[in-house]
Parts: structure tokens; sequence; C-alpha cells
């Protein structure tokens, strides 16, 4: 849904997309990843594998996820974010089941609307 | 009357075939309405096609593609599979398909393994005078149900849409690509998503 309600609706450069495929659910191989850039074909998105689990693990601290690991968050960051020894704490943070506030549940439309609006910040 | 094109035919054997499923189709053959009758012919004739929709479970935040199509054997029978993308799941029999007039039905039925259970979900729909659309609702559970409006993309056996597919860069464990690729795109907005691949 992020092509369909941010890439397609927001055109641009200034916008870059990068997706962390890995086992989020434990199974997952890296042959699954090829067939899954299908849902994001946009130019300015890279696709990358990782088969464990610690990049997600760093990320979870940055939005307060303290038992659970970063899967299935979706993490915007403005422009001058910098990722230093640690991942950057994100302007804004959207997920699908975590124990993070239900008013941050993944949905495209608001999604694509904080992207508007940190492209449009001075 | 149009029958199913050859290559319709191969797709949905191999469709049969790649599933391990056998028998659906038979017992589609057997429950399925006859023929519809000539005054309902050109609406008949008009569902045969390949079928592009969106499932929308809640808006933006759950949703599915699907491809539907639909054809009739060379005995006239009604055959079709569904595909959903995100779901890995390609030609999918259809069960059930009953077309009359500009009535149409099928079921899409599957396995669930993690639940282990069996999902049967019937759709009803209408198709648009001009053949362009079919508007119906897929129903999960007899009170649940989801509308899906079809348009259609191109014949029975046409050749579907080719995926676009991207080159898939390996991490290492501390994601130092990522890292790097991050700061060098420093002055856009950027977006990370975190995902499964199935």
């Amino acid at each position: 849904m992020v092509q369909k309600y941010v890439l397609d609706t927001i055109p641009g450069d200034r916008l870059r997309v990068y997706v962390v495929w890995g086992p989020m659910l434990g199974e997952e191989k890296e042959s699954d990843v090829k067939p899954a850039t299908a849902h994001l074909p946009d130019s300015r998105v890279t696709h990358f594998w990782t088969p464990v689990h610690t990049l997600a693990q760093a990320m979870a601290a940055p939005v307060g996820l303290k038992d659970e690991k970063a899967w299935d968050t979706s993490q915007l960051f403005a422009p001058d974010a910098h990722w230093g020894e640690t991942p950057p704490v994100p302007a804004y943070v959207m997920h699908v089941g975590k124990s993070l506030p239900a008013d941050r549940r993944f949905n495209g439309e608001t999604l694509a609307q904080k992207v508007r609006d940190l492209l449009a910040a001075p | 009357m149009r029958r199913i094109s050859r290559k319709a035919c191969v797709r949905i054997a191999v469709a049969v075939a790649l599933l391990g499923w056998q028998g659906s189709l038979a017992n589609a053959a057997d429950t399925a309405a006859p023929p519809a009758p000539a005054a309902n012919a050109a609406s008949a004739a008009n569902v045969e096609g390949l079928w592009q929709g969106t499932l929308v479970y809640k808006k933006a935040e759950l949703e599915a593609d699907v491809l539907v199509e639909l054809a009739r054997d060379a005995k006239g029978k009604w055959v079709g599979t569904i595909d959903v993308p995100n779901q890995q799941m390609k030609f999918h029999p259809l069960d059930n398909i009953r077309i009359d007039g500009s009535a149409v039905y099928f079921e899409f039925n599957r396995f669930a393994q993690k639940a282990q259970v069996m999902v049967e979900t019937p759709f009803t729909g209408t198709v648009a005078a001009d053949g362009a659309t079919i508007t119906g609702d897929f129903y999960e559970g007899k009170t649940n149900h989801v509308p899906l409006v079809l348009k259609r993309i191109g014949g029975a056996g046409a050749e579907r849409p080719e995926p676009r597919l991207a080159e898939v860069h390996p991490l290492t464990a501390d994601g130092a690509e990522l890292r790097a690729l991050f700061n060098h795109d420093a002055g856009k907005v950027r977006l990370v998503l975190l995902l499964s691949p199935t």
C-alpha cells in the first residue's frame, strides 16, 4: 500500500524508500524477496534482505519498542536525519500489531500526508 | 457462442497441476448452472475475460489486489482462477462458477494452513452492460462482506501484467549498507519499511 498511497501519489526525487525484507515470521527465505519486490516497483525504492534480526532489534528502541523487534513498522525520517552509531529517531512511525499507540497503526493515506508534510517543511 | 481459448485451457490445466488440485473443476462442472439461455448469451459472453480489482477490507490499511480469469471450457462449462499476489497465490481455481444473465457467482475456497480450516468465500456480482466491470461483494462468513469492483483488462487467455521485479541487496547483520545509503540520501525524506516477504 506504500506504492499505491505514497509513491503513486507523491512524485519527485526528494523521497526515498528502503525496504528491509527479513525473517519477521521466522521461515522467510531470500528467494521469497524477489517476487515481493513487485509490490514496490518504484525506482525510488531500494530493496534489502537480511536473514537475521539484528537491524530489526536496533530499529526498535528509537520508536519506543522494548521487547519487540521493529518488523512491520514504517519509519519516516526528516531530511536532516543522520544515522550514526545507532539508527535515528524517526519523525513518524506506523506499525502493524505492535505495542505502540493504536492511532499509529499503518494507514497509507496518513503516511502519505506525513510524507507531504515533511517535504513541505522549510 | 465463444469458447475458451487454447491458451486459457492450458493455463487452467497448469493451475490444476501446480496446486495439486483435482476434482474441483469436475465438481464445479457438476454443480454449475446449465449454460445460460440464448437470451442471456450476450451478458454471459461479457463475463469471459481477465479481470483486475482490489479487495478493500479497510481502506488504506488492509487491501489486497486480485486478478480473476473467467472462461468456458470446450464443453461450455465455466472455469476460472484467482490470483492474490500479496499472498503469493496464483491460478487458484475458483469453485461453483455460475453466470445467469448479468449475475456472476463464484467461490474462492482455500485451506488456511495456520488456522487449519477451510475458508469459503463466495462472490456475487453483476457485470455491467458494457462488459467493462463486474461489481459485487465477497462474503466472508454470513455477515462480513468486502466490496469488489473487477475491471476488465483483457480477454480470457490474455497475457497477464508482468510484475516489475527489483534488484535485492543483501545486508550485513548490522545493516551497514542501509546506513550508508540512508546517510548518502541526506536532504531527502526517507522511509524505512521492515517487512516480511511472505
